[in-house]
């Protein structure tokens, strides 16, 4: 084997490690104590990040983890939203017709007839058994827990992602600094799986969807207002219904107290 | 049932309703619904035009998150497909693999992929194969160095494939 090929071989094992570690979690964990994020820090060795989930609990209760395999952000959101659907029924309602809109808007926008409308029959058809209560909140996340469904599942968020920044390219192409266009972007970046979210990412979700959320930020920059958290869209005038934990390169739900 | 056999099913009863110009697509063992045998027809105004080739799609659990792998079971001299038989082009590769550098990202591996794009884009390459990552270097380079001998042997493939 020559140097290169080696060193190809390499980093498959590590790609392939990688990727092993991360399944021993679950896609979508349970609720637990936010205090489980203190744990994670050293008084001593990482004061910054320690004094901020100290500060974090004083509001969040509960943390659900996210497996982190690039999805993390389209997953959390996507639970985040079907929690609060779970809750309320007009709001399902509401957010299964945005769903069922959105099958023709991506067409209309050239995607691949064939496999988006099963992307978005799947979807549609899973989330009516949550809308009419043909489901349990247990089956509910058997389903989000396994790969196949729930990845399916995080495609067609991906897809409503993407038609969401092509419908507004002309707002979005200014951000996409190297040389690239919107749609080779959104090709590259969001259709495609693993790929985490950027902020062009977060906001088309968001828009898409039409769910604002609130991350918090536990890196060492500091937020604007003084406080450690970015509302999405930043104009939303409520506190958003749902609250994503934000740790570099990864993202969890958490719970108000 | 998993989401992956349900999506093959449709698009094998789709191809067999509505055919596509370039190969024809069916089930290797009837009871595998992941394992496809496709025949592709060598492209006009190639050096492959004549021939009849079979490949193997394998298909993984976790498609269409994945991309399947095709693999050629006739012969077939290519700078692009290498001497198993398996075939090298981007749109096979997940957007994570980065050792295929070379590629223009956005032509990677999407779930919106189906099999009919999969094979369009092995047509193209038979017509127009990529110079700068060949999995079957001698290949690349006798196309390059010694053109008569690669017709040759292109040629002998392509009578093989009609004798199968």
């Amino acid at each position: 084997m020559t140097d290169a090929e080696n060193e190809i071989e390499l980093q498959d094992q590590q790609f392939k490690q990688i990727e092993n570690e991360q399944k021993m979690f679950p896609l979508v964990a349970d609720r637990l104590p936010f205090d489980l994020v203190i744990l994670d820090y050293d008084a001593e060795t990482s004061p910054d990040y320690y004094n901020k989930a100290k500060e974090l609990a004083n509001t969040y209760g509960e943390i659900r983890q996210i497996r982190g395999d690039g999805n993390c952000f389209y997953r959390a959101v996507f639970v985040g939203i079907l929690e609060v659907c779970m809750k309320n029924e007009e709001k399902a309602k509401q957010f299964l017709e945005t769903c069922l809109g959105w099958n023709d808007r991506l067409l209309k926008l050239g995607f691949p007839d064939w496999t988006t409308n099963d992307f978005c029959e799947v979807f549609t058809d899973w989330f009516k058994k949550v809308v009419n209560k043909e489901t349990t909140s247990e089956k509910i996340f058997d389903d989000l827990n396994d790969d196949s469904q729930s990845n399916y599942l995080i495609i067609f968020m991906r897809l409503i992602t993407s038609g969401y920044l092509k419908e507004h390219s002309e707002d979005y192409a200014p951000f996409i600094d190297d040389g690239r266009s919107l749609a080779d972007y959104c090709s590259t970046e969001i259709e495609a799986m693993w790929k985490d979210a950027d902020h062009l990412g977060i906001s088309g979700l968001v828009l898409a969807t039409g769910y604002n959320i609130r991350i918090e930020y536990m890196d060492r920059t500091a937020a604007p207002n003084g406080g450690w958290h970015y509302d999405i869209p930043a104009d939303c005038n409520e506190t958003p219904e749902i609250s994503l934990l934000y740790r570099p390169g990864h993202y969890d739900i958490i719970y108000h107290k | 049932m998993e989401q992956s056999s349900l999506l093959l099913k449709k698009q094998l009863a789709e191809l067999r309703r509505v055919p596509v110009d370039g190969f024809s697509a069916g089930l290797a063992d009837d009871n595998d619904i992941y394992k496809w045998e496709v025949l592709v027809i060598g492209p006009p105004d190639t050096l492959y035009e004549g021939g009849f080739f079979k490949a193997i799609l394998d298909f993984p659990r976790d498609y269409p998150q994945k991309p399947p792998k095709m693999k050629f079971t006739s012969e077939i001299w290519h700078p692009n497909i290498d001497k198993e038989g398996n075939v090298c082009i981007s749109i096979l590769h997940d957007p994570g693999d980065d050792k295929w550098g070379y590629e223009r990202p956005e032509e990677r591996w999407l779930p919106v992929h189906t099999v009919e794009t999969i094979l369009l884009s092995v047509i193209s390459m038979l017509t127009d194969p990529n110079f700068e990552s060949p999995a079957n270097v001698d290949a690349a380079k006798m196309q390059r160095e010694n053109y008569t001998d690669f017709k040759k042997k292109v040629a002998q493939c392509v009578r093989k494939s009609q004798e199968e």
